[in-house]
């Protein structure tokens, strides 16, 4: 199951009769997809739960303006993304994030690419992983962003090079994995 | 793409088992504080709606039967003709027509019956000069002030402007 699969129109129907059975279902369906790009995207669970929360009930509040059910996961994809970077945006502005360093350091590889991804800038991590890990375009990246076709290219390079050198050197610094 | 980061390897976690309670709880936050707004924005539309029939009730003050009633009948440059006078005084009857049926307050009924009386016997003047231009503007008058009164001595506007 992936965020780019569709619902029928009778659970769309069903959405904007605001049935929460369906909302249930619906979210049982989309959660996992959802939850794993929240996480990659904003590299913290905590921040996660709250865009995903978030992204869920802004769904569910304004499915009424979606016309045709097959979009709906991309509807979803693209609100939960919009989430995420305006959940970054305010903690610019707020304050520098608190980073820790890891003083474990594990042989497994996919943890040693989770901490590498978690590690890097927030918009370094969401280009890199809206467009190596969902197979999003530059295009669909910028708008999103609010940023060119070339920042989007510009950010992709240097997100891989940091992504490579530290998967490389072995020394990858996590980042803290907040729950709750 | 070949250059490309393989993240299929990453391990695929779950959502948090409360997650769905929380986004439920919101849901139903939401739906809560819609309903309240809703019900206050009918309060207030109720509200709006009754103070203005209570207010639309009020008649209007008659300014051009005034001006009628109280332009010279000799002055032939006043422009204000037996015809002008004739039907200001058949608009002010039927407002008056509704008037009647008003509340009317015991402070005010002694004088209206007087001016009453007086319309009766104005009546009957006309009845035999129908053509004179001094008694209609009189008449004109008359109906002017009865109407006044009428609105004036409406208790359920009195009791309006106690409560503002």
């Amino acid at each position: 199951m992936s965020l780019s699969s569709p619902i029928d129109d009778l659970v769309l129907a069903a959405l904007k009769r605001r049935c929460r059975r369906t909302q249930e279902r619906v979210y049982r369906q989309y959660s996992q997809p959802a939850w794993t790009l929240a996480v990659r995207l904003s590299g913290c669970e905590a921040r996660a739960w709250d865009a995903v929360q978030s992204a869920f009930v802004l769904a569910f509040e304004r499915v009424g303006q979606l016309r045709e059910a097959k979009q709906f996961g991309f509807w979803l994809r693209r609100i939960l993304v919009n989430q995420v970077m305006d959940q970054h945006r305010r903690q610019s502005s707020e304050q520098a994030e608190i980073e820790t360093a890891a003083a474990l350091r594990d042989q497994d590889s996919a943890l040693d690419l989770e901490r590498a991804l978690a590690a890097l800038e927030p918009l370094d991590r969401q280009v890199v992983w809206l467009h190596d890990g969902e197979g999003m375009k530059h295009a669909e990246i910028a708008e999103l962003a609010g940023q060119t076709v070339s920042w989007s290219k510009s950010r992709l390079a240097r997100a891989r090079e940091k992504l490579r050198k530290q998967l490389t050197a072995g020394e990858v610094p996590a980042r803290s994995m907040e729950h709750g | 793409m070949d250059d490309a980061i393989d993240f299929t390897r990453l391990r695929q976690s779950g959502p948090p088992e409360g997650l769905w309670p929380a986004i439920a709880g919101e849901l139903d936050r939401r739906r809560n504080h819609r309903f309240v707004r809703r019900v206050s924005a009918l309060a207030a539309m109720v509200t709006v709606v009754v103070l203005a029939a209570v207010l639309v009730d009020a008649p209007a003050p008659p300014l051009g039967e005034e001006r009628i009633a109280s332009a010279p009948t000799e002055s032939a440059s006043s422009g204000v003709t037996l015809a002008d006078l004739r039907a200001a005084s058949a608009r002010l009857e039927s407002r008056l027509s509704d008037q009647r049926q008003r509340a009317v307050g015991g402070m005010e009924l002694e004088s209206l019956l007087w001016l009453e009386a007086e319309l009766a016997w104005l009546d009957e003047q006309l009845a035999e000069a129908p053509a004179d231009r001094e008694l209609w503007r009189q008449r004109v008058e008359l109906l002017a002030e009865l109407n006044r009164r009428y609105a004036d001595g409406d208790w359920r506007r009195d009791m309006l402007l106690a409560s503002v």
